[in-house]
């Protein structure tokens, strides 16, 4: 036996010995033979001098996995580890790409007046400081530009959703959108602004001025909510400020959400794209709390909670959702 | 250049303590070593990779039962070996994994049209490598016979292991020659493989 695994080791086998082997690999009862050979071979090439071939790339992949590991999303079965995988490569190429446009924004400031571009692809989030110190979380798919040195006023424009906490330093913070203008001194919102939304502005401290394309004014206290409805008229509401801020802390919140649009941020936040059918099952209520699952998690779990069906292509990353 | 026990226990010290740079250091020195064995087992090296990204990453989530040198080279050994083998059984019935792997495993003078034609070949490949001379027959026989590797051939006769490569590459290229001669290996497979 040992002279056959030293063939099959050498790649010197002839094809019946092959047969044998591959055989003799397959049976479970070998399993401790075959480690006493396979710690041979083990031993010698702990011994032999080894081409210095390494691995950069790969030794990257480990530590994004470990700092997953550790973020709390734990692999529960097999199937769910592999679309842990495909979320987790999504979350690192949105992490790549924003690192990459700031970092080669920086490298050509000191042309001055440079404008930063930050975006985050479908599936990925980030979150990061202004050049006056202020904290922003740019949710997926979502785009912001501001000057590289703020001037009299701190302006800076968004084309999706990031939740802002601005520091008070005595200038004016200006949030332009497509919809209109948010103008603040200190304070932390939330703003929504995607072309394929309703633009909407949750405030949860301080104070927040919004005019609109129509040079319509309102004024948010803490804990209110604006929404620029089809006619371009403001509704203000008082809203549970955490259901819609949520996201920026990698959780999801719905209370009787219309599935819709529950649809539409799971589209975001992991990347896939959602065909809904039938009317009634659009505006089916959606009440859970999603938290960094994986994307086959929260299917469980809508599965569990609303009567519905689904078909996922994982190819074209389709999700087919419909009544039961 | 081998990685001393003191050094490794000062690694898995460092594991312990949650130090990340302990496990590129671990890294550094461990994949080239468990690539090049999974590569003798595995022969394909598509899969190697991923497997070892898994290796790694278990190692880190169970450092805290790392204990001493000793049990670390075991539990590395163990976990790779384990993976490797598990793919192979998985894939056993994959027409074309089988493909690769027997390519790989099969000494390249039986890599012909289809392996039917074997035990044909076989007898033939004897009367021919008895036509080798003395030093070529004892190099290819010690080869195809005894499973050794070029390198042990080159310890065992005291010559090189360049001078262990050139003789079996001749006698291959005899064999080859000699067979498609006989109308066994097509001469299509003769130049492909020469």
């Amino acid at each position: 036996m040992e002279k056959l695994f030293r063939k099959y080791l050498n790649g010197t086998c002839n094809p019946d010995e092959f047969n044998e082997v591959l055989n003799l690999l397959c049976t479970k009862d070998n399993d401790d033979k075959l480690s006493s050979l396979f710690i041979k071979s083990w031993r010698d090439i702990l011994l032999e001098d080894t081409d210095a071939r390494q691995n950069n790339q790969l030794l990257d992949k480990i530590h994004y996995r470990i700092a997953l590991e550790e973020s709390n999303i734990s692999a529960k079965r097999l199937t769910i580890a592999k679309n842990l995988l495909k979320i987790a490569a999504i979350l690192i190429v949105g992490l790549i790409i924003s690192t990459v446009c700031i970092y080669n924004n920086s490298k050509t400031s000191i042309y001055a007046d440079v404008v930063e571009n930050i975006k985050t692809p479908y599936g990925a989030k980030t979150s990061f400081k202004l050049p006056d110190g202020s904290d922003v979380w740019l949710n997926s798919a979502s785009a912001l530009s501001y000057q590289k040195q703020f001037g009299k006023i701190r302006e800076v424009e968004l084309n999706g959703q990031a939740y802002f906490d601005i520091v008070k330093d005595g200038k004016s913070f200006i949030v332009k959108t497509k919809y209109g203008n948010l103008e603040v001194l200190g304070t932390s919102f939330d703003v929504k602004a995607f072309d394929d939304d309703e633009f909407e502005t949750t405030l949860v401290e301080g104070r927040v001025k919004i005019i609109n394309i129509y040079n319509q004014v309102i004024t948010l206290n803490p804990g209110q909510q604006s929404i620029l409805n089809s006619e371009n008229e403001f509704e203000i509401k008082n809203v549970n400020t955490e259901l819609f801020t949520s996201w920026k802390d990698g959780k999801l919140i719905f209370v009787n959400e219309p599935f819709q649009n529950v649809a539409k941020q799971l589209e975001r936040w992991y990347n896939v794209k959602i065909e809904i059918e039938g009317e009634k099952m659009k505006n089916l209520g959606y009440t859970g709390k999603i938290e960094m699952e994986t994307f086959s998690e929260v299917l469980d779990l809508i599965n569990i909670t609303t009567p519905i069906k689904y078909k996922f292509d994982k190819n074209t990353r389709i999700l087919k959702i419909y009544g039961q | 250049m081998s990685i001393s026990a003191s050094k490794i226990e000062e690694l898995i010290g460092r594991l312990k303590n949650n130090d990340k740079s302990a496990l590129d250091e671990i890294f550094n020195y461990y994949y080239p070593r468990l690539y090049n064995f999974s590569k003798r087992i595995l022969k394909i090296e598509d899969e190697i990779d991923d497997i070892l990204q898994d290796v790694f990453l278990k190692i880190w989530l169970h450092r805290g039962k790392i204990n001493n040198p000793e049990t670390f080279n075991s539990f590395i050994f163990t976990i790779t070996k384990n993976a490797l083998l598990n793919l192979i059984r998985s894939n056993a019935n994959n027409q074309a994994f089988k493909e690769e792997f027997s390519k790989r495993t099969i000494a390249s003078e039986y890599v012909t049209q289809n392996l039917f034609e074997f035990e044909e070949i076989k007898t033939e490949i004897d009367k021919i490598v008895a036509k080798l001379s003395e030093k070529r027959q004892k190099v290819f026989l010690l080869s195809r016979n005894e499973g050794l590797s070029n390198k042990e051939i080159a310890q065992k006769l005291n010559i090189s292991e360049k001078t262990v490569e050139d003789h079996i590459t001749h006698s291959i290229r005899f064999l080859k020659k000699s067979l498609s001669e006989i109308g066994i290996l097509s001469l299509l497979y003769f130049y492909l493989f020469l």
